[in-house]
């Protein structure tokens, strides 16, 4: 597709994080680049952990595709009967791990005194559709069956991931509307990777190192192989491609108006809408993807850490 | 794939990172960022809350990237004066870290910078900004030349140094992000004097051709080194070209490689480089350095050997003078 415009203009406050970080940006994701990616060193748990009073352990389950691991996040002081938050990290379908981003996620274990559940599932090339979004609609539904004993309200069981488990969120929250349970107060989708089509214009207009089109190409094609693109694609692995999306829980969208995620996050929450369901849609000027983990302190990205914590209040009766 | 790849963070306490730094503040300032924009890049990197206090704005950041309630004040804490007036601080407790004092520095640079903006860059800008300006409309190029008090049929210059440069304009002058960082642009009538420490002196023109001037300027002021700290666009005639090319985008075989390798292995060769160029024999060269003629011969040699081409002939000289010239627009930045 060629394009008539450039892309919009970054926040300029993305723009300088993004210099500033420049010899540390992923650039291009290719097949061969996955392993050396991987290899990447993460930032250490008790690091992330430090300064919080939240604490940690793990919990292996039994998936249809082979054990789970689990960590289990709750306040020290904790009491029963809060919110649940189920979260399901990004990395593009083929990165990343159970800890990457869970910053965010932690902010609302603190001010909220919610249960949060972030799952290890398995990543595609190795581990292609449906392997993915079964592992994490498998431990949502044990989070669901075992929040007695986790500590948390069934009524308050809210779906969260950023963009590639942004993407699995709404699958799983599509599998557990079409199996029946579990059922959802809420779902967040986060700048979430949703179409494997790439047909849209900002999935070609944005060229961005920290997630361009080629490392989307690399992304769903180890997800789907050859069936990328074509009718073998069901809405669980690609939910851009569900027509009715009635019968979700109430979702909140956000994404930048630079990321090349724009489009397809966009017309999903216009179905949301068409289907009669309940969306809340932050598009933020300037924000290309990723920018509020880039940038955690730009005005951009505190404004929506604000508008994400907001809605989870009013959604949840906080 | 976000959190693999970085985040914007509060430096190193111990280790100095000077060119994120620059590159940070560059990119607020080329963004046309705000005060708060500005105040909030000190307060992060430096991990403790900052503040500015001046007649255009007092305000006062938290490490948590908001607003503070509490104005506060420069008090006792490290400060660095903005040019227009006023005081930039960051609330450091203890002993300094290192990027402390380039932070203070850079982030001083960029308010001065804003204050002496008049506003935001694409509601109002200053008529100098928009008289130079060669994608500007003639006609909002001919009010600004009014609003300013040029003449239509009197010949200036533009005379650009770098921005960091402290002292007076005598003329018209703004601030303008550039290839090569940020630089002051100072209007002058075509017969005045020039007095700076470094700077490039543009051709002379009617105030609709400053634009022109301001080109030819800036292209001087990068050619400039510390042999040669004021340049003239007079004296340089089809020089001036060179800076329309983009060196990094130049062919592999355009002297240019091979010159920035011989440079970054001995930094302190380029007076010699410069001599060798202008001179008009080794003989010659050796006098200007004050070294012997055999030394300069066995060097001239030896980087010849290095460069691919024999510094020693008039095509050599002519090829090192072009290379010096595209090393320079690659490289020289006004920080």
């Amino acid at each position: 597709m060629n394009t008539a415009h450039p892309a919009p203009p970054f926040d300029v406050e993305v723009a300088a994080a993004l210099a500033f970080i420049q010899p540390d940006l992923l650039g291009t994701v290719t097949p061969e680049g996955i392993k050396e990616l991987r290899a990447r060193p993460t930032i250490p748990l008790e690091e992330i952990l430090t300064g919080r009073s939240i604490v940690h352990r793990e919990e292996t389950i039994r998936g249809r595709h082979g054990d789970l691991v689990l960590s289990i996040f709750q306040r020290v002081d904790h009491q029963p009967s809060g919110p649940g938050i189920f979260t399901i990290h990004g990395g593009g379908m083929i990165l990343g791990d159970r800890f990457a981003g869970i910053e965010k996620v932690l902010d609302w274990v603190d001010c909220l005194d919610a249960v949060a559940v972030s799952i290890e599932y398995r990543l595609a090339p190795e581990y292609p559709d449906p392997v993915p979004v079964e592992d994490c609609y498998d431990g949502l539904l044990w989070m669901a069956e075992n929040a007695h004993q986790l500590g948390f309200s069934p009524e308050a069981l809210v779906i969260v991931g950023a963009s590639a488990g942004g993407g699995l969120a709404a699958g799983a929250a599509l599998l557990a509307r079409d199996s029946g349970s579990p059922q959802l107060a809420a779902q967040m989708l986060l700048c979430p990777m949703l179409d494997d089509r790439a047909a849209t214009v900002s999935s070609r207009q944005i060229e961005v190192a920290t997630w361009d089109s080629e490392s989307n190409d690399t992304g769903w094609s180890s997800l789907l192989g050859d069936r990328r693109g074509t009718d073998d694609v069901s809405i669980y692995a690609a939910p851009a491609r569900a027509t009715d999306l009635s019968g979700l829980p109430p979702t909140f969208i956000d994404v930048g108006s630079s990321d090349l995620f724009r489009d397809e996050d966009v017309a999903y929450a216009s179905t949301l809408w068409a289907s009669g369901g309940q969306c809340e849609l932050h598009v933020w000027a300037g924000g290309c993807h990723g920018y509020e983990v880039h940038a955690p302190l730009a005005g951009v990205s505190i404004a929506t850490q604000d508008a994400r914590l907001s809605w989870l209040k009013r959604i949840l009766g906080l | 794939m976000q959190e693999l790849a970085g985040k914007l963070r509060t430096l190193d306490p111990e280790a100095s990172e000077t060119l994120r730094v620059i590159a940070y503040f560059d990119a607020l300032t080329a963004g046309h960022a705000s005060a708060e924009a500005l105040v909030r890049g000190a307060s992060l990197l430096a991990g403790v809350p900052a503040g500015v206090a001046s007649t255009k704005q007092t305000l006062r950041v938290d490490t948590d990237g908001r607003r503070s309630g509490d104005e506060g004040s420069a008090g006792a804490w490290p400060s660095r004066s903005l040019t227009g007036g006023g005081t930039v601080w960051i609330e450091r407790e203890g002993n300094a870290h290192a990027n402390d004092e380039m932070i203070l520095e850079r982030v001083a640079l960029a308010l001065s910078i804003l204050s002496e903006r008049t506003g935001p860059a694409d509601s109002v800008r200053s008529p100098v900004e928009t008289l130079l300006d060669p994608t500007a409309p003639n006609e909002s190029r001919q009010a600004a030349a009014q609003s300013l008090h040029l003449a239509p049929t009197t010949r200036y210059r533009v005379i650009t140094q770098p921005a960091s440069t402290t002292g007076n304009a005598a003329g018209p002058s703004a601030i303008i992000t550039t290839v090569a960082g940020a630089v002051r642009a100072e209007i002058v009538l075509s017969t005045d004097s020039a007095a700076a420490a470094r700077a490039g002196i543009g051709m002379a023109a009617a105030p609709l051709g400053l634009a022109g001037s301001w080109q030819s300027a800036l292209t001087a002021l990068r050619l400039t080194s510390d042999g040669e700290p004021v340049l003239h666009a007079d004296d340089l005639g089809s020089l001036l070209l060179l800076a329309e090319i983009s060196p990094a985008g130049a062919p592999d075989n355009c002297d240019l490689q091979s010159l920035g390798i011989v440079i970054r292995d001995s930094p302190r060769i380029l007076p010699m480089l410069d001599t060798l160029a202008a001179s008009e024999s080794l003989r010659a060269a050796a006098a200007t350095l004050g070294f012997h003629h055999s030394t300069v011969q066995s060097r001239a040699e030896d980087l010849s050997a290095k460069l691919g081409f024999d510094v020693r002939t008039a095509r050599g000289r002519t090829r090192l003078s072009v290379a010096l010239a595209l090393y320079r627009l690659e490289t020289t930045r006004f920080e």
